[in-house]
């Protein structure tokens, strides 16, 4: 439906927000945020099962990433993305021990999420036309 | 070119700001000019209010959001695209607001969603649940996809640190031209349930989806790949939603649901339809199941809650389609090409709808309380509807009874089934083949249930 296409994309993009300005706070002022650490790990399980067989039991770590809209607007991103370098820095946002380090993986994060939330803002005000599509009838 | 200096770049954002800024403050006004007319239902002025609130938030959010933006040139571009996404939020919230404030009382069938909102506070687990009705453009109950406005309003507290509205807050739409309609307002309760599934019961269902998933995984001996995976496990749950709503509403109030979905389907065509042809209702699309699997299921909850004997003395088309969505010689298809096998894929729809099917009674049992005082009293309630006398009071057996609500909404339907050429043959010069009187008369029939179902709820002292 389209409404409801639509909608996925726009809680989509409020969901990449959340995560973005964790990000900001982070690299403002170095503070971690509850939610951060649970939405990177959701975005990175996504990231690392990108093209590849997904068993159903795992699309339960990704959180509010398991929808197919964002799974689309989000593989839309990688293929001008490097994959391996996103996924260094969104671990290193996580786990680097200096200061200097976590600032400038946010800001690389932070680049990653701003394209995703206005691809999914882009969907939202033009809804693709999907695979679903395909009629067989 | 002229380059853009730091000084333009604030101007900018502060534009930027005050753009949206008016926007939100055009939308809350609209909030803030409510006065003693037109009169609000209780839930719809809250509405209103916590509106209002978010909106002043969001506002005085924009208003220091320039020297928020201005603090850290990294981060600025980030900062911005927020607003964008303020925007469509703010959208959303502009579009459904409207059909809110166009539904004041005299534009609702009050009787009705009051006697539903008694029914799902009944219900232990859902008794804090409230919803706001509004009026939409569509004809169609289930094109709009409820809670979509509280979703959006609570996504813009989050993004503005603001006051997110009250968890059990449900809005539901129906169409303006039914505003006082009441046959097809039954498909209402259908409209509750996507709130109470997504509220309440989303935790306990989709670990049934995702089981009937991995089985199906077992079977073809490999996991999908995720965009295949995501979308089937979307789809499913679509299905799924669906049915919940169904079953949760026949749980609520009876078959008067069933019967204003085949109002509303127009699925009485199944009835005489050439048996070469495979008609829209066996088809299963993006967003609903089909039809006739639909009813099939309806027809097993109608059975299993002890409805069905009562349904069946109907010789009416409307029980002839419940009878035909039992048969087990029909076929299914779906309206896409999918990854697996479309036959094992409805298999998954079929082992969690079996699964609701014992689920949901369990929960959700409102109506069936109410069976045999509809079986005693509804041959008397005809009566009285066949003399235009509108049964708020019955005299059954030299005793005086008010009808339950339930009892009301079904015997309401079976009349109109069933008996409303009875009706109009005791109307002098009326004649009941004619359609345009037999549309006067459902009209008025609306009226007088609504009428019994606002005068049963006073008489029974209830809150």
């Amino acid at each position: 439906m389209r409404v409801q296409s639509r909608a996925r994309y726009l809680a989509f993009a409020a969901n990449v927000r959340r995560l973005t300005d964790s990000l900001i706070v982070l690299a403002e002022r170095d503070e971690r945020t509850r939610n951060l650490e649970v939405g990177l790990r959701q975005v990175l399980n996504s990231l690392n099962s990108v093209n590849k067989p997904t068993p159903v039991k795992t699309l339960k770590d990704r959180g509010p990433f398991d929808r197919y809209e964002n799974v689309i607007t989000l593989n839309e991103i990688l293929r001008v993305t490097d994959k391996k370098d996103l996924i260094e820095k969104l671990n290193s946002v996580l786990n680097s021990n200096t200061r200097q380090g976590r600032r400038n993986s946010a800001l690389i994060a932070i680049q990653f999420f701003d394209a995703l939330e206005s691809r999914a803002l882009y969907h939202y005000n033009h809804p693709p036309i999907t695979k679903r599509v395909a009629a067989t009838r | 070119m002229k380059r853009t200096n730091v000084n333009d770049l604030k101007e900018t954002v502060r534009q930027e700001s005050a753009a949206l800024y008016r926007f939100v403050d055009s939308v809350i006004r609209l909030c803030t000019d409510i006065n003693e007319y037109p009169v609000y239902p209780r839930s719809s002025r809250s509405l209103f209010a916590k509106i209002k609130r978010l909106g002043e938030e969001t506002k005085a959010f924009l208003n220091g959001f320039p020297a928020e933006a201005a603090k850290d040139a990294r981060t600025a571009f980030s900062k911005r695209l927020k607003l964008s996404d303020l925007r469509a939020h703010w959208e959303t919230v502009h579009e459904y607001l409207k059909p809110v404030l166009d539904a004041d009382t005299l534009h609702l069938p009050a009787p009705l969603t009051t006697v539903l909102q008694d029914a799902i506070e009944s219900i232990d687990d859902l008794k804090d649940i409230t919803f706001t009705v509004f009026l939409i453009n569509e004809l169609n109950y289930l094109q709009v996809p409820s809670g979509i406005l509280i979703q959006r309003a609570n996504d813009i507290a989050d993004l503005i640190k603001g006051t997110r509205l009250p968890p059990r807050m449900g809005v539901v739409g129906i169409p303006y031209s039914q505003a006082n309609g009441f046959f097809l307002n039954c498909l209402l309760p259908h409209e509750m349930g996507h709130f109470v599934y997504q509220e309440h019961f989303v935790t306990e269902v989709v670990p049934e989806i995702d089981k009937a998933l991995e089985t199906l995984e077992k079977d073809i001996g490999h996991a999908l790949n995720e965009e295949d995976i995501t979308m089937c496990r979307d789809l499913l749950e679509s299905w799924i939603e669906e049915i919940f709503c169904d079953l949760f509403a026949i749980c609520l109030i009876g078959p008067a649901y069933s019967f204003a979905l085949i109002e509303l389907t127009d699925a009485t065509h199944l009835i005489g339809e050439p048996k070469s042809q495979l008609s829209d209702f066996h088809f299963f699309i993006q967003d609903h199941p089909a039809e006739m699997a639909r009813f099939e299921a309806h027809f097993k909850l109608l059975k299993q809650l002890g409805w069905w004997p009562v349904v069946d003395k109907s010789s009416s088309a409307f029980v002839d389609v419940l009878r035909k969505s039992a048969s087990p010689t029909k076929e299914l298809h779906i309206e896409y090409a999918l990854p697996v096998d479309e036959e094992r894929f409805l298999k998954c729809y079929f082992e969690v709808c079996e699964w609701l099917l014992t689920f949901l009674p369990t929960k959700v049992a409102v109506s069936t309380k109410e069976i045999t005082s509809f079986e005693n009293q509804s041959p008397k309630i005809y009566d009285y509807l066949k003399r235009a006398i509108v049964p708020s009071t019955i005299i059954l057996r030299k005793k005086v009874i008010t009808p339950s609500p339930i009892v009301l909404i079904n015997a309401g339907f079976f009349f109109y089934l069933d008996h409303m050429a009875d009706l109009i043959s005791n109307i002098a010069g009326k004649d009941p083949k004619s359609v345009d009187t037999r549309s006067q008369f459902t009209e008025r029939l609306e009226l007088w249930i609504l009428k019994a179902l606002e005068d049963s709820r006073l008489l029974r002292g209830e809150k």
